[in-house]
């Protein structure tokens, strides 16, 4: 029974399926990566620099002689982590803080969106590149800065759809049987949101991914020896006859971006509850 | 005379519009409902009818305070509803109630059919876990649902069953008084008898007290002890059904009753009133009687003077220079 669902939804996503795989998979790589890397990620041997990718180093080695296979194995656990923290919080703080703009309204809302605007004014990486110098190199500040810059489009996503849900006849019926409008607002009005919030999310994924590693790429992300992707991809650049050190690092973002992208489609569909529980 | 439940005092509710200009070069406003005066009595079904846009729905919600009234009193056993804080206002929300007109919107699609008839149960602390659980299968018992469908989602039911689901959720709590917002207006004509059955059913068996907004005329017959006939956003005319429907006063609603469809044997043709144009703007509302425009009996005085509530005995009211 449960493997025949399986097999439809799978028939029926396949796109999602493959972008839930891969996900798994770049997981599990982050999970495991002592155990799957072949060398120490951060060991420098000069004697065997740039060297193209062989049996032994699956991906070559850089300009430092550090095996990039295993720099791409432990780069997934810098990129994952970040990309899903930089969704989470922004998405917790971007929804409610939009949430509660769209429901109270007048002033409040007023205020709390020229906020927005105002961050939202700034190009995002050059404003994270800002903040990023402000408040120096470490992993937590580059997740901090993203956030800094991201939470507003939540926000105004969020209020969008608030202001349409808490003019339905369900949020009436709330207020007519009694209930406090904070508790309608948590319980009726940001369910009733959140799908496609999740969906933006998400499809972020895979930007965030990628913005961190753009932060890394222009030196503004983790501190250097750290096997962080964008990075890999700036060092690999700067030596354009290696192609490999730039162009594995780099597919590992794309792919994870584009598997999260899948993902998020999927789950538009699957948050939908017209469309759960049916046979 | 029975027990008044409600007294409904000069209720107003205008609507300001944005960056439109009235004649007299104020902000232009949207009178909704405009100087309406009623009382609701105890255990009786109080019909409201009228065209789309006359203020029907505005006043049922503007009575429980889903809207903020612009001004006027709203008595309900004596307590002014309109100046309760919201506490007290929550508290008394347990007396009043409202089934909303679309039974598609009305319920949270997040929810199941027992957290939605369950919840005001355990909003106003009605009991335990378990009591609330056995009280909530009553309740879709009470109104024609299986206990068993507790734990399924709103979008599984057709347009009659949610309407029940509706139903259920707002007599949960043993209100008093209960605003009917069009109940049956969204249904299919064979679901609508059943609706309605049901409401006058559990009317009966609880001693209810119904404001019943409709505008299909044969169904306000049905239910309705008590008629007020409405008309952009002013009372035309309040009397007993029986007697609205046999001697009906008003031009409007003599116009409004001759537009009921009938079946008859004979091929007799019924003398029918007809009404020519639209309902006028309630941005602006014409001047004098505001049904003049329209009326086939306007004399000059309708163009100049509103006409003021008459009591034509019997609690029979109507709003014309002529009655």
């Amino acid at each position: 029974m449960v493997k025949k669902k399986t097999i439809r939804f799978i028939k029926k996503n396949p796109l999602a399926t493959i972008g839930a795989l891969v996900c798994v998979l770049f997981l599990l790589v982050a999970v495991f990566a002592p155990l799957i890397a072949t060398h120490d990620p951060l060991e420098q041997n000069f004697s065997n620099r740039n060297r193209p990718p062989s049996a032994v180093h699956y991906f070559g080695t850089d300009n430092f002689g550090r095996d990039v296979f295993s720099r791409v194995v432990f780069g997934a656990r810098i990129s994952l982590p970040a990309g899903f923290l930089v969704v989470i919080f922004s998405c917790v703080f971007g929804g409610i803080y939009g949430a509660v703009a769209g429901y109270f309204g007048k002033t409040l809302d007023e205020v709390l969106m020229r906020i927005v605007d105002i961050v939202m004014s700034f190009p995002s990486l050059v404003l994270a590149m800002a903040l990023a110098a402000v408040f120096g190199k470490t992993m937590s500040n580059a997740i901090l800065v993203i956030v800094l810059v991201w939470w507003p489009k939540y926000a105004r996503m969020m209020r969008g759809l608030v202001l349409t849900v808490r003019e339905t006849e369900y949020v009436a019926a709330a207020v007519a049987l009694g209930e406090k409008k904070s508790r309608i607002l948590f319980s009726t009005v940001i369910p009733n949101c959140v799908a496609p919030l999740l969906v933006m999310a998400s499809a972020d994924l895979g930007a965030a991914i990628l913005m961190f590693s753009g932060l890394g790429f222009l030196g503004m992300g983790t501190a250097p020896p750290a096997p962080e992707w964008g990075a890999m991809v700036s060092d690999g650049a700067k030596v354009l006859n290696y192609w490999w050190i730039s162009v594995f690092p780099g597919a590992a973002i794309f792919i994870v971006s584009i598997a999260f992208n899948f993902i998020g489609d999927a789950l538009r569909d699957l948050l939908d509850p017209k469309l759960r529980n049916l046979e | 005379m029975a027990e008044k439940l409600l007294e409904i005092n000069n209720l107003r509710q205008y609507f300001p519009v944005k960056g439109l200009k009235g004649a007299d070069g104020k902000p232009a406003v949207v009178k909704a409902v405009d100087d309406v005066t009623f009382d609701i009595y105890k255990g009786e079904v109080l019909g409201l009818v009228g065209e789309s846009g006359c203020g029907k729905t505005t006043i049922g919600r503007s009575i429980l305070r889903l809207i903020e009234p612009t001004d006027g009193e709203v008595l309900f056993n004596g307590i002014d509803v309109l100046k309760l804080k919201s506490e007290a206002m929550r508290k008394l929300r347990q007396e009043m109630q409202i089934v909303f007109q679309d039974p598609y919107g009305c319920l949270d699609p997040r929810k199941t059919v027992g957290q939605l008839i369950s919840r005001p149960l355990e909003l106003h602390r009605y009991g335990t876990k378990e009591e609330i659980r056995k009280r909530t299968k009553e309740l879709m018992e009470l109104v024609g649902l299986r206990p068993e469908y507790y734990g399924r989602y709103p979008h599984e039911f057709s347009g009659g069953q949610r309407q029940r689901i509706g139903i259920a959720r707002a007599i949960a709590l043993n209100p008093q008084f209960v605003v009917c917002d069009e109940p049956v207006s969204a249904l299919d004509v064979s679901i609508q008898a059943q609706v309605i059955n049901l409401m006058k059913d559990l009317q009966e068996k609880f001693d209810l007290t119904y404001l019943f907004i409709s505008h299909d005329l044969r169904v306000v017959r049905y239910i309705c002890d008590r008629v007020i006939v409405m008309y952009l956003g002013r009372i035309m005319e309040i009397a007993d059904s029986d007697e609205l429907y046999a001697r009906p006063v008003h031009p409007y609603t003599k116009a409004l009753l001759s537009a009921i469809p009938e079946v008859t044997k004979e091929r007799r043709v019924r003398e029918r009133v007809r009404l020519q144009g639209d309902v006028p703007s309630p941005i602006n509302i014409p001047g004098g009687c505001r049904f003049h425009t329209r009326c086939p009996q306007c004399q000059e005085i309708c163009k100049t003077t509103e006409p003021p509530i008459k009591d034509l005995g019997d609690g029979h009211l109507c709003a014309c220079h002529f009655a």
